[in-house]
């Protein structure tokens, strides 16, 4: 078990110093790019370098992605409480059609209203990004036992003092997930941005669309990929830290690991 | 003292209650009986404001719910529910010591608390203060529940099928912890179940409902002895007589005579025990008396079937 594990963190430290050497390093993306594409003559894109597109790229996701999960979670903390209950079945309707659309539909549909460039892309990733939190923050609160509720409630709880310490800590790791969800969804959404002038990793994919260049597609992509899996990877760990194996019965892990 | 006075509630068309009117004395175990749908828990739930009804007034100490604060009120009664309804994500300590949180307690005086809690209900302080609901067996975590809803030391304890979700051999365990507890401590509790036996082992009075009315108030030997209508007389069933023994102590009706008791009888029963089960041992043998041993299992006397039968016949005539 701890062979495996020290393995693992081994293979980790090794797939991060490749992939920071092939996003900093031209030389060696250079090198790589030439071994998988020995008849592309140009191998690297020169108008914009990779980390350059990459700070672009992060930039539009955590905007987009800290907006959408404040207005998701916002939003689903509204229509579960008493006042806004109202609103829940209009909203989680609205939601799963909304979900249907297709990024790309929806950056179309953005960019006539709000024109080219940076916030526009913004704006359509926001809008896109919000569901998943919502939806995750609905069904999390929801699925919080009603009599543990009223439990709470009869022990002399406010209705904030329900929602911060009862509800919301026994939802949190559904809503995490929908976050997790929504920003992975974006990193891969944000390359289309690059059409309407967002920059980001897009651009390059664009580029090599357009003149058939298959290894600026491949540096694109693989980059674009790159962040998506340790993001995955990062909120795998801050589950892991915050929702630990104690509470049982909430992670689902085995609770009998906790002792003392 | 809590007083229900004409209290109806609906539920959308359904008159859940119908004008109920009943009163809970201080001190002593109030218990709510009747078939599902009878209104015994939405009763109870009145009182700590978790309904509020549509007529009539709910008081304690004879001041109506409706003018209190609804978390005041809800802080200074204590309130078990069936399960638990433990939350999980605390720890038992942290559980326990909930109320005297939200009342303002300062961290060491909440621990000292529930470590003294623990020590109450019976589990021990050290290994069970840290652990995690889910770690518990339903009993135990019955127990903790039980434990939280003394730790701000209410006057008033309500208690919804506190025991219903544990199994049989437990629940009885459970039960009689309850009662030496309650001894102590003389709370005022609503205790609502639908369990005959239960309420008969717990009772000092027994509200019986159907419907959303009141059928019968009345202490457990006479809602027993004298069910006041056909519903009373069929809820009470047709062992009424016996489960009444239940309520008597083999203490208060042994003789002290001893002489026609053979020490080596192998049939005896504790002091401590019902004649309910006195009857039930006199019954397997072929003598009509049995030895009465204490704790120490030294003989302090005799039971007979006759004794039995005179303290039954007292109420059991209808």
């Amino acid at each position: 078990m701890k062979a495996r594990s020290s393995l693992i963190v081994v293979t980790f430290i090794v797939l991060f110093l490749v992939f920071g050497s092939f996003v900093f390093s031209v030389s060696f993306r250079a090198t790589i790019l030439r071994v998988l594409f020995p008849a592309t003559r140009e191998l690297i894109y020169l108008r914009t370098g990779l980390p350059h597109m990459l700070g672009e790229h992060l930039s539009l996701v955590l905007l987009s992605s800290v907006l959408a999960s404040l207005a998701g979670f916002s939003l689903g903390v509204f229509v579960t409480r008493s006042c806004g209950r109202d609103f829940l079945p209009l909203v989680r309707g609205l939601s799963n059609f909304a979900q249907t659309f297709p990024p790309v539909a929806i950056l179309a549909l953005a960019f006539p209203v709000l024109g080219f460039g940076f916030r526009p892309t913004v704006a359509a990733l926001f809008a896109f990004g919000i569901l998943p939190v919502l939806n995750n923050t609905i069904e999390g609160i929801e699925s919080v036992d009603a009599g543990l509720i009223e439990a709470a409630q009869g022990q002399g709880m406010t209705p904030s003092q329900v929602l911060l310490q009862t509800e919301l800590p026994l939802a949190a790791r559904v809503i995490v997930a929908g976050i997790r969800t929504s920003v992975i969804i974006n990193i891969g959404t944000a390359t289309i941005g690059a059409t309407i002038g967002a920059g980001g990793l897009g651009t390059v994919i664009i580029a090599g669309l357009v003149r058939n260049n298959t290894a600026f597609v491949f540096t694109g992509a693989v980059t674009a990929a790159g962040v998506a899996l340790a993001t995955d990877w990062l909120f795998s760990r801050l589950e892991q830290v915050f929702f630990n194996p104690q509470d049982g019965g909430r992670s689902g892990h085995d609770s009998t690991r906790h002792s003392s | 003292m809590i007083e229900f006075d004409r209290v109806v509630k609906y539920y959308g068309t359904h008159r859940a209650l119908d004008g109920v009117t009943f009163t809970v004395p201080d001190g002593c175990v109030t218990v709510l009986i009747g078939p599902s749908g009878c209104g015994k828990s939405t009763s109870l739930k009145l009182v700590n404001r978790l309904l509020e009804p549509d007529d009539g007034y709910v008081r304690v100490d004879g001041r109506p719910v409706k003018s209190f604060a609804v978390e005041e009120l809800r802080r200074g009664i204590g309130y078990v529910i069936q399960s638990a309804g433990l939350l999980p994500h605390m720890t038992v300590q942290d559980n326990i010591g909930l109320v005297p949180r939200l009342l303002g307690r300062d961290k060491t005086w909440r621990r000292t608390r529930a470590l003294d809690l623990l020590e109450l209900i019976g589990l021990d302080p050290h290994s069970y203060a840290r652990k995690y609901p889910s770690q518990l067996s339903g009993g135990e975590a019955q127990r903790v529940g039980v434990a939280r809803a003394l730790a701000a030391n209410p006057p008033v304890l309500l208690m919804d099928e506190p025991f219903g979700a544990v199994d049989p051999l437990n629940r009885e365990t459970l039960q009689n912890e309850f009662i030496s507890l309650q001894r102590k401590l003389k709370k005022t509790v609503i205790f609502v179940t639908h369990d005959l036996d239960e309420a008969v082992r717990v009772a000092d009075r027994i509200v019986l409902m159907q419907d959303g009315l009141v059928i019968q108030e009345a202490a457990p030997e006479e809602l027993l002895g004298h069910p006041s209508n056909a519903f009373a007389r069929e809820f009470v069933g047709t062992d009424r007589a016996l489960k009444r023994l239940g309520r008597f102590s083999v203490s208060d009706y042994m003789s002290q005579d001893t002489s026609r008791v053979e020490s080596e009888d192998h049939t005896s029963v504790p002091a401590s025990a019902t004649l309910r089960e006195a009857l039930s041992r006199i019954l397997a043998v072929p003598s009509d008396q049995i030895p009465v041993r204490d704790a120490q299992n030294r003989i302090l006397g005799s039971i007979s079937l006759e004794a039995i039968r005179r303290a039954g016949y007292g109420g059991a005539s209808t």
